[in-house]
């Protein structure tokens, strides 16, 4: 049996977690390669045009596992915590696939008060789909994936994105499975070079590119904003990289705590960047249609505009009709106004 | 003498007149442009269709399309019915066992699943513009020829290229980066015919069935382009009815063509001389409660005949022959 | 004490009974227009593109209002996953960038917020109010009994009189709302309905050879407020459709209020039937419109128009499933999604045609059946 991991929505966060967890269970698996063309457009013709982005290409990656693979990992979101939600259609993600592909097997991510995964319901659907497991070696290989996530998580705080966390892991690791359509993680990705303490240019400029992670780290959707602005001597922060003191802090204005934690983390991160470790600006990318996005970003824009000495914001909406063409002009023209501003201040 | 009847069709792009015997025989049609002005638009294609039925009595009259009710109250209709379902009327007179109506027009697009002779569902653009006719218009005049020409060049593709984006916008943007690439004019030609196709069948035919016979009819239905994309991608013959830019009107006029003879009520119709006369409309706003409605008033020779877009219906209501028509469903 | 200038948000008839509770409270009640072009215009200008129209028309009719300066919105809220509960956040920020800051009440499920909400009664009203507080209620919820049954009685009726007598209706159902809004004692309000059913009782009815049965679901303030949905409860109930509308305010309030309070499963209900289709809770209303429409096809409803605002998550996520309840089991069904780009015309359009193609079903399945 083989069984089909899609390379979207929060594969970008669990990715060590999941793969980990099949290869110890002996499972071969096939990852989907990272966001192709082909995959948009089939995830276009598949999903509900009033589906956000993300949604959509994560249609478009199970229908490239379909022919290839026996089941379908198909990873739904529930609470996170003890007040947290995922979004409603991320919730639904599995009801909403399963007519259409009815090799996808639900998993459950419900993270409880501690926001820890249980093994108790996953062992359910795994004792029912690989002939033969022993309950004592799933419970040690989901011992093994949390110890990798765990690692994977910590690298973080250290200054690695998931992305580059995840190359240094693999590097660490000692076998990958023999298939060798098997993908690996970070290729073609550059972002090992996006760690923190890195050289900075004379004219580097700083700049937080915020958002979801299936917009950060899939460059077909966010069209290699990594490397443009890399050729701009930009030294890139994101989300994860900000130390764990800072993600419980929020800003002044803000009475009501965001239920989406990404939100919530999303917009600690931008208060961390604004203030303790202070860049010269955030891109902030949303996704078209993507409900939590355009009230973040909402709240982000207008909690910002309360104080001064805050680093220029860009909003950039991804959708499926952006061209590389209009994202350059976009970031070109803000890395412009962020040297006018560096040289205004320092004159 | 046989009866005759007229349909009548007002869109935001064109306004159709479609007038029909008594067999259903199609005596004249005429597809005019609405040109911002619906009423005026109507006044002509009448004294066109005068002519055509010799000057002779109208047995029954029926509008449809998006000025409907506006031009109902004006001919004095006998029914006014929305623009899908008389599109499916006028598709299945044409061909009784179609299953699939695909229709594109000047402002939208729909698709309608018909089953054993039945409308079993619908569904309308709901993004924007750019599944439609409208669409084309605008990227033959980026590429600096007429729709006619732009058809053609289509047909003489030998490999489509790929055009992203639904949105005129972006499509726009990706073609000229095409054009700057160097690929000859058919190709992208057909390229937007393909990507307009795909955007239609991701929005409007989004988990439809689409089963043969398919009829393709609204004003892009003349764009061989358009339809050796929908056959191509569909994998189905793709019939374009003789009456396609005409098919709202043509249905309308079947629709009342029945009423009428089962009835056999007379018609509501005013009578030609409305071809003679003075028409306009005027714009107001009703302040006497919080709702604050856009007024509609229509005047024929300066006689106020009809009211329009009140909530309340207060104002609507004092011209009683004009609220008789107003029948829904 | 002095009196403050209260508001609060938009909802249908549902804000009458809300209004009546304030007044009696010790308010001095600004009531929002009715939602117009403007209120869309105003709001859509203010929020985010991608913001739903709830949030929109709230923000429009804020400013709106703002001219006669209300010192507190009241507006009930949520703890997510959907928007919704967010508004509240959201709408003072951008109150605050326009250069107003408010104070808005946000009435959420009381569980932490309980002492805010008492802090800030005793702020408005001083403490003495706590003695209006039960007969406040008390008139607040005879007035919305009291219209929600008057309108279960004119969707009920319609379909059994002629177009005439439906206009008639219509024109009294609105009367009586005005009446009621009106009134301010408990046995005035007793003697309105009893006038208002006698006299639409005294309507001449017909039998018709068929009715047709549409049910309305979706999102609760789509559903709730003519000014958005383009007065489509009423339309088509003119059109002499029997017309079942699935939300109403009281019975929301029940459930989201008392019923979550005792930690009753009143949502197992709709989770059993949806089950088929969507297993969990995913916000807002999704299980119960996903759970309407299985009902309205196994209770042989003619078809279903489901409402929601552009980009809602919860019911575009309800939506994808509908319509797959609508092609497995053939039950036709109609999604509206609205936006302030909505246009009447368009909405009108694909009613009249989904109502001609019920129509044109049942009578086609009606011959079919007697010609074997």
């Amino acid at each position: 049996m083989r069984l089909g991991i899609p390379r979207s929505l929060f594969f970008f966060y669990y990715n060590p977690f999941w793969t980990t967890l099949w290869r110890e269970l002996e499972v071969d698996y096939l990852i989907s390669p990272p966001t192709t063309p082909a995959i948009l457009q089939q995830g276009l013709e598949l999903a509900l045009d009033e589906f956000c982005l993300p949604v959509k290409v994560h249609y478009g990656h199970l229908a490239y596992l379909e022919d290839r693979v026996d089941l379908i990992f198909s990873p739904a979101f529930g609470r996170w915590g003890k007040r947290g939600h995922f979004c409603p259609k991320l919730k639904a993600i599995h009801d909403l696939v399963k007519r259409r592909f009815p090799r996808a097997v639900e998993f459950w991510h419900d993270l409880d008060a501690k926001e820890m995964l249980q093994p108790g319901p996953w062992w359910k659907v795994v004792a029912n789909m690989v002939p033969g497991v022993k309950k004592k070696k799933f419970h040690a290989a989901w011992k093994e994936a949390q110890r990798q996530q765990t690692a994977f998580q910590q690298l973080w705080a250290a200054g690695y994105n998931p992305l580059a966390a995840v190359a240094r892991l693999d590097g660490e690791r000692p076998e990958e499975p023999e298939d060798p359509s098997v993908l690996k993680i970070g290729e073609p990705g550059l972002p090992s070079t996006l760690k923190r303490g890195e050289p900075e240019g004379p004219s580097g400029l700083k700049i937080a590119v915020l958002g979801h992670p299936y917009l950060v780290y899939d460059e077909t959707l966010n069209q290699q904003i990594f490397s443009l602005l890399q050729g701009e001597n930009v030294r890139i922060y994101t989300k994860e990289t900000i130390p764990p003191s800072a993600q419980g802090e929020s800003w002044p204005s803000q009475r009501k705590e965001v239920f989406w934690p990404l939100g919530q983390q999303l917009l600690a991160a931008a208060l961390h960047y604004s203030t303790a470790e202070r860049v010269d600006g955030i891109i902030f990318l949303t996704a078209c249609l993507c409900g939590p996005d355009a009230i973040i970003s909402e709240l982000l824009a207008k909690y910002m505009a309360r104080l001064s000495g805050m680093p220029a914001l860009l909003n950039l909406t991804l959708d499926e009709h952006t061209g590389r063409a209009g994202l350059e002009t976009r970031v070109e023209a803000f890395i412009d106004l962020l040297h006018w501003r560096k040289k205004n201040a320092a004159v | 003498m046989s009866k005759l009847f007229l349909g009548i069709d007002v869109g935001s792009v064109s306004t159709n007149l479609v007038l029909l015997d008594e067999d259903r025989n199609v005596i004249d049609k005429l597809y005019l442009r609405t040109s911002g002005r619906p009423l005026q638009t109507v006044q002509k294609g009448l004294a066109r269709m005068k002519e055509a039925a010799g000057g002779g009595a109208i047995s029954g009259v029926a509008t449809t399309g998006s000025a409907r009710q506006l031009a109902g109250l004006l001919v004095g209709a006998d029914l006014i019915k929305n623009e899908i379902t008389t599109h499916a009327v006028a598709a299945l007179h044409y061909r009784p066992d179609v299953q699939t109506v695909i229709e594109i027009g000047g402002q939208d697009s729909k698709i309608i699943i018909i089953r054993d002779g039945i409308a079993i569902d619908f569904a309308m653009n709901t993004i924007c513009a750019a599944g439609t006719g409208s669409f084309l218009d605008q990227q033959a005049a980026r590429l600096g020829i007429s729709i006619e020409e732009f058809s053609e060049l289509a047909l003489t593709a030998d490999d489509p290229v790929a055009i992203a984006g639904r949105c005129a916008v972006f499509a726009e943007s990706d073609m000229i980066h095409k054009q700057q690439v160097g690929h000859p004019l058919n190709n992208i030609a057909a390229g937007l015919c393909e990507a307009l196709v795909k955007n239609y069948l991701n929005n409007v035919g989004k988990g439809k069935e689409i089963l043969p016979p398919v009829i393709f009819q609204g004003g892009v239905a003349a764009n061989c382009g358009i339809r050796r994309a929908f056959e191509k991608i569909l994998g189905y013959e793709v019939i374009t009815p003789e009456y396609y830019d005409v098919m709202g009107a043509l249905g309308a006029a079947l629709l009342v063509r029945d009423k009428s003879i089962n009835s056999g009520a007379p018609t509501a119709f005013v009578g030609w001389s409305l071809c003679e006369e003075e028409i306009s409309t005027t714009g107001k706003r009703c302040h006497d409660c919080a709702n604050n409605c856009e007024l509609a008033e229509i005047r024929r020779s300066g006689k106020i005949v009809a009211y329009f877009g009140d909530r309340c219906g207060k104002w609507s209501q004092r011209v009683p022959e004009a609220a008789a028509t107003q029948e829904v469903g | 004490m002095p009196r403050y200038k209260a508001s609060v948000a938009q909802l249908g008839t549902a804000i009458i009974p809300i209004k009546s509770i304030m007044l009696e409270l010790g308010f001095d009640v600004i009531m929002p227009p009715p939602v117009s072009k403007e209120t869309l215009m105003l709001g859509s200008s203010h929020t985010p593109e991608f913001a739903c129209l709830p949030l929109k028309v709230n923000v429009g009719s804020y400013l709106q209002i703002l001219p006669q300066e209300p010192e507190v919105i009241f507006m009930v809220g949520g703890v997510g996953p959907c928007r919704f509960g967010l508004y509240g956040e959201v709408q003072k920020e951008i109150l605050h960038s326009l250069g107003y800051d408010l104070e808005f009440v946000v009435l959420e499920p009381p569980k932490e917020h309980l002492r805010e909400v008492i802090d800030l009664f005793v702020r408005f009203l001083g403490d003495g109010a706590w003695r209006r507080l039960p007969q406040a209620l008390y008139i607040g919820y005879k007035k919305l009994m009291a219209i929600e049954k008057i309108e279960k009685k004119v969707l009920a009726l319609a379909p059994y009189l002629d177009a005439k007598w439906r206009q008639q209706l219509w024109k009294e159902k609105k009367a009586f709302v005005r009446k009621i809004d009106y009134t301010t004692g408990a046995a005035q309000v007793d003697r309105i309905v009893r006038e208002t059913v006698a006299k639409i009782g005294s309507f001449p009815r017909e039998e018709p050879e068929e009715i047709f049965r549409l049910m309305i679901t979706g999102e609760f303030f789509m559903v709730l407020e003519p000014g958005v949905n383009f007065h489509l409860e009423e339309y088509l109930s003119l059109a002499g459709i029997e017309v079942e509308r699935t939300i109403f305010f009281w019975d929301w309030f029940k459930k989201a209020v008392f019923l979550s309070m005792l930690r009753v499963n009143w949502q197992k209900k709709y989770l059993d039937l949806a089950r088929p289709y969507l297993s969990r809770f995913v916000g807002g209303h999704a299980v119960e419109s996903v759970a309407h429409t299985v009902e309205a096809c196994h209770k042989g409803y003619d078809g279903l128009i489901h409402l929601a605002p552009f980009g809602c998550m919860p019911e575009v996520t309800a939506m994808s499933l509908i319509q797959q309840i609508s092609r497995e089991k053939r039950f036709p069904t109609l999604s509206l999604l609205l936006d302030e780009h909505t246009s009447g015309t368009g909405v009108y359009t694909r009613v009249e045609a989904f109502v001609d193609l019920i129509k044109n079903r049942k009578l086609h399945e009606g011959r079919r059946l007697q010609g074997g």
